[in-house]
């Protein structure tokens, strides 16, 4: 899987997937995104994209149980593959190493360049 | 009236992911006839039909597949018979009149014909499911503007029949639309 690298929305969906464990499914996915990056992203976008990881082999989706809360409809539940968690450790070390050294310049973590 | 266009709209997704849509809609406060569910329902169609377009399998699977049933369109009316009557002179039996009677409606064939190759075009990807009813209804305008008279009306309704009974034959032998495929 390493010729196919992730998405910066990629990123994000498979790292909320991972905080969430196994409270993740679209809603939760895209507050966690808000809630930790401050971005807003849309719904369909969301869900886009979890159905490409899926595809991909990095993520796997059940039905949970229905609730009233939901009108009596189910969650679709996400979690983490092993080839996902993989791809996520390759693409964050890319991108740590690509970084390295240039927290000065980027000013990562408010110091002035 | 929003109730029943939010449910049309919602069709419109793909089946595996309905429920929990309009579920996470319900939850977030949007449910089914209320301010912001039809506008949110479309988003997410919206998104889900452009998705294909991202991939080059797809994208030229869709090519491939609205050029050959434009060539459908075109060719099988134009190899219609110019004199069904000499036809008939020398076969003047039911099963010629039949085939006859089929073939005196060429745009009416080449419509079904292009609907089922667009319903089950092996060069589409059991994910990229969406992409066959915008081809479709791509080609159901062409159809309706070549086909004469009455059949204007009849021909681009026939061609989307078509592509939904070429799409069911389809996910009745394992390729079901809008469900996730593991990609090498």
């Amino acid at each position: 899987m390493g010729g196919q690298g992730l998405g910066s929305l990629e990123q994000l969906v498979l790292l909320a997937v991972l905080r969430l464990g196994s409270d993740a499914y679209a809603v939760s996915v895209r507050d966690e995104i808000r809630r930790r990056t401050s971005r807003s992203i849309s719904r369909g976008a969301v869900y886009v994209t979890l159905d490409r990881l899926e595809r991909k082999g990095y993520l796997s989706s059940e039905l949970g149980r229905p609730t009233a809360e939901r009108g009596g409809k189910a969650k679709r539940m996400y979690g983490l593959d092993p080839r996902g968690r993989s791809a996520l450790q390759q693409s964050l070390s890319e991108l740590k190493r690509m970084a390295h050294g240039l927290d000065d310049t980027l000013e990562i973590g408010g110091r002035p360049a | 009236m929003k109730r029943r266009l939010g449910a049309a709209v919602a069709c419109l997704l793909p089946k595996r992911y309905r429920e929990a849509v309009l579920g996470d809609l319900e939850e977030e406060g949007r449910p089914s006839g209320t301010p912001g569910h039809l506008g949110a329902v479309i988003g997410i169609v919206v998104r889900f039909h452009a998705e294909p377009w991202r991939d080059d399998g797809a994208r030229w699977g869709a090519l491939v597949t609205v050029v050959l049933a434009a060539g459908l369109l075109r060719i099988v009316p134009a190899a219609r018979w110019p004199d069904p009557g000499t036809v008939l002179a020398l076969y003047d039996d039911p099963l010629a009149r039949g085939a006859i009677h089929v073939w005196s409606a060429p745009h009416l064939t080449a419509a079904v014909a292009a609907g089922l190759l667009i319903g089950h075009s092996p060069w589409i990807p059991a994910f990229a499911g969406t992409l066959r009813w915008q081809l479709a209804l791509a080609l159901a305008l062409p159809a309706s503007w070549a086909a004469p008279g009455g059949f204007a009306i009849l021909a681009p309704l026939l061609l989307l029949a078509a592509t939904w009974v070429g799409q069911r034959g389809l996910a009745s032998n394992g390729g079901a639309q809008g469900s996730p495929r593991r990609v090498p």
